[in-house]
């Protein structure tokens, strides 16, 4: 799949399966040369370009977006979707957990954003987005990395938006209430059930409703929203 | 190689001290300029695409990667980003450090 020069050029991490490959999935559909990250080819990767990237290696993400680099020259947009949470009390918690969390989800979100972010300068339009969770939120039980790992996005997210503004770049994070993914079905059925019960609209949400947040944030018209907080599912 | 690499420090710094409009006006790039600290000519941000360009611009031009801000760079006393000149030296010396 050769990148055509006048696509929009998006970049989606954790583009495998679940909410990544269904995000890069539609953003190919609209017109966009995807490019997913993930450690693992998706099984229905035909629509967009599948890079193997381990996010946990800086010398791996540097690799891939030096590709892109050499293939488009530019990267329009950044979907920060990454993440593995593994579900338990801390001290209960093993190390690998703890560390497969904290560099998945936090320190290669950050190599990521800083790779691409070099490639969105002098870029028309260039828009970072980053998956947050309801767990910075709720706070559930079980989920003291997980939502400390989603809740330092969040502050990165907004704070790197300052210093990207000047050139035009915007940085905005969607938080989601609970989507229905093999993340989420790797969880106890009966607490995740009560979790999205708690939810003013309780229920999962769905890619049409990923969608509509994330088209808000890549519009042109959306150029002066910057270092904000979008929440699925009506959890504030 | 140091004539190379200072014709492409002062191309990418001239560049950047015109895109600062007329605050930038009728700056000469010299070695002596200071890029950091208290006498920079350039802002922060300003001096971060400086940095950013010159990667590039040597991946581009001498075909060789460099990285200008992993620690050494940031802890090196004088700092490489001190003036135009310093960090002329220094890319030079990441260059023949790395043949």
């Amino acid at each position: 799949m050769g990148a055509s020069v006048t696509k929009p050029i998006a970049v989606v991490t954790g583009a495998s399966r679940g909410l990544g490959h269904e995000i890069a999935a539609k953003l190919a559909l609209q017109g966009y040369e995807v490019f997913g990250l993930s450690r693992t080819e998706s099984v229905h990767s035909g629509l967009f370009e599948f890079l193997e990237t381990d996010l946990c290696s800086a010398e791996s993400v540097r690799n891939a977006f030096a590709l892109i680099r050499k293939r488009c020259g530019r990267i329009n947009v950044l979907i920060n979707n990454a993440a593995v949470l593994h579900s338990q009390y801390l001290m209960i918690l093993p190390d690998r957990s703890i560390k497969s969390m904290t560099e998945t989800n936090l320190e290669g979100t950050i190599i990521a954003t800083r790779e691409a972010l070099k490639l969105m300068r002098r870029v028309e339009l260039a828009r970072v987005v980053t998956v947050s969770s309801m767990a910075t939120v709720l706070k559930p039980e079980g989920d003291s990395v997980y939502a400390a790992t989603k809740a330092g996005l969040e502050m990165f997210t907004s704070t790197v938006a300052k210093e990207v503004a000047r050139d035009g770049i915007t940085c905005n994070v969607l938080s989601i209430s609970a989507f229905d993914s093999e993340m989420y079905r790797s969880l106890n059925e009966q607490r995740v059930g009560e979790l999205i019960k708690q939810l003013p609209i309780p229920g999962f949400v769905d890619i049409d409703d990923v969608m509509n947040v994330i088209d808000f944030f890549l519009s042109p018209r959306s150029s002066g929203i910057t270092a904000q907080v979008v929440r699925l599912g009506g959890v504030s | 190689m140091r004539e190379q690499i200072r014709d492409l420090v002062i191309s990418i710094v001239t560049q950047a001290i015109e895109g600062l409009g007329d605050s930038g006006k009728n700056s000469l790039v010299e070695e002596s300029m200071t890029l950091f600290g208290q006498d920079a000519h350039v802002d922060s941000l300003t001096l971060v695409n400086i940095i950013v360009d010159l990667e590039e611009v040597i991946q581009d031009q001498l075909n060789r990667t460099i990285s200008l801000t992993d620690d050494e760079a940031v802890f090196k006393e004088p700092s490489p980003f001190s003036s135009v000149g310093l960090l002329i030296d220094y890319i030079e010396s990441l260059l023949i450090e790395d043949n």
